[in-house]
């Protein structure tokens, strides 16, 4: 994420007077994840491993009312299902949770209205992230079912955003051509759309179904567009694993991601546990934090049901990819 | 003799502009009811955001409603400021270039306050009160074009003649 693009974003949606004090930390804007605000409090900038740093004393009613205005194009009609759901992406793929009253109709929300907290996320796109992990996942003609697990904001989406990338433009270095591949984006994290637009980078043989339930997403998908590779956010309920047993009956390869911070917590996990056991996933890739870094930890099918580690994720050059595929 | 016409021409013109400009104002009321009555079926129906329909409607508009929703899309998406300041400063223009009172500037005024703010149903509701404002405006001004106009019109004549007698 570069300096100009945090600028423009801050430009655009932010009062004058907040614009000022934000950009007096312009200098740490390459690890910004997140900008707080919230009606009467202080205004954060957060950063990566929790880190934070006040940029504002204060947020007035007046300036959140700028900053709704702004985001929503002074059209909150417009935006409705967005508001319902409680976040909205803006160009730039940049997405903006708000919490605020909620409206009920029925049981169910129709709205929030009176916002009172804005979280700006700051969309960043990692392009080569994954190039560690790609030489895994080409297996003879097909692709192995991956899973990412990471805790919230363990850089989950941003990795498999960049898995999508280069699958669907393929690897020239590893003579594999691109992929035909398709996106469940169930909300707009991935590719983050703007009127069913990706603003992201996710490559060239992508189609993206936005903000559709995954479960329904990846059967439309199946039947409709005939993927290669299918790619979800989070996976965790029934029906979830219910679709993505049968996209393999289907022959259709499996990216996801799902919350944790181990393979063990896999094994816990009230719904996950039954893919775990019967192995669906060829790899489980953990990411942990490491010196301020992300660093993936590979584990593959060991047998019985486990999986185990295999050693630290290879360059593309090393020759311990090979290694690995044939054990499968 | 040249003179006394000049005098008489430019008096009974000055009051003739008076009760042109309350015509005037009668017929930019209606423009503004049916600009709005436009926004309203873009901003309904389509659910396009304020600066498409704003856009989209500005075309088939006379120069003034046209060039006032313009100037409110630019102002929101090139100068990147909100759409009730925007709305408001547009309006400022507006009414310099105008014959339109306090009654219908201050009924589009609260309007834009309230436009976007609120889903669907709430603007629907807002559409129709700046209507029902509007349409009393209009009465208003149509009252006061029957009063006044002729009579501004004889003052105009009244106040050239006098001037004419008063200086031969």
């Amino acid at each position: 994420m570069t300096l100009e693009q945090v600028s423009v974003l801050i430009r655009q949606y932010f009062p004058p007077e907040l614009q000022t004090k934000i950009m007096c930390h312009k200098d740490s804007f390459h690890h910004l994840q997140e900008i707080r605000c919230r009606i009467g409090q202080p205004l954060f900038l957060c950063y990566a491993q929790g880190e934070e740093q006040q940029a504002a004393d204060t947020v007035s009613s007046e300036q959140m009312q700028y900053m709704v205005s702004r985001i929503s194009q002074g059209s909150v009609y417009a935006w409705e299902e967005e508001f319902r759901r409680g976040y909205l992406t803006l160009p730039g793929g940049f997405r903006v949770g708000m919490t605020g009253k909620a409206v009920l109709e029925g049981g169910q929300i129709r709205t929030l209205t009176r916002i009172s907290a804005l979280n700006f996320r700051i969309a960043k796109a990692v392009p080569g992230v994954a190039e560690p992990l790609i030489p895994l996942l080409y297996h003879d003609t097909s692709i192995a079912n991956c899973l990412l697990v990471s805790p919230p904001g363990g850089g989950k989406t941003t990795m498999l955003r960049d898995i999508v990338r280069q699958l669907s433009n393929g690897a020239a270095w590893l003579a594999q051509r691109g992929r035909t591949v398709a996106v469940v984006d169930e909300r707009s994290e991935i590719a983050g759309c703007i009127q069913a637009v990706s603003q992201m980078d996710v490559g060239c043989r992508t189609d993206v179904l936005d903000g559709c339930p995954k479960s329904e997403g990846i059967r439309m998908l199946i039947r409709a567009m005939t993927p290669q590779v299918i790619a979800v956010d989070e996976i965790g309920t029934d029906a979830d694993v219910q679709a993505l047993e049968e996209a393999a009956e289907s022959g259709v390869s499996v990216i996801a991601t799902a919350h944790g911070d181990s393979v063990e917590s896999l094994y816990r996990h009230p719904v996950l546990y039954k893919l775990i056991e019967g192995q669906y996933f060829a790899f489980i890739i953990v990411l942990k934090w490491q010196t301020g870094q992300v660093v993936p930890q590979v584990y593959s099918k060991a047998g019985g049901g486990n999986y185990a580690i295999v050693r630290d994720i290879a360059a593309p050059d090393s020759g311990q990819c090979d290694g690995i595929l044939q054990s499968i | 003799m040249s003179g006394i016409l000049l005098l008489l021409t430019a008096g009974s013109a000055m009051g003739f502009y008076k009760a042109y400009e309350l015509k005037r104002r009668m017929q930019e009321i209606i423009m503004l009811q049916n600009a709005f009555r436009f926004l309203e079926t873009e901003i309904y129906h389509t659910r396009s955001p304020v600066p498409l329909a704003l856009e989209t409607v500005a075309c088939g508009q006379p120069k003034a409603i046209c060039s006032f929703f313009y100037k409110v899309c630019y102002a929101m998406e090139s100068e990147c400021i909100p759409l009730y300041q925007a709305w408001e400063t547009a309006l400022e223009q507006l009414k310099a270039s105008s014959c339109l009172r306090e009654d219908e500037l201050n009924a589009v005024c609260s309007f834009g306050r309230s436009l976007g703010v609120g889903d669907a149903a709430e603007q629907l509701k807002y559409f129709q009160l700046l209507q029902h404002r509007l349409q009393h405006a209009l009465e208003q001004a149509e009252n006061n074009y029957t009063q006044k106009a002729r009579i501004w019109q004889y003052i105009g004549i009244c106040i050239s003649m006098a001037t004419v007698l008063l200086l031969y």
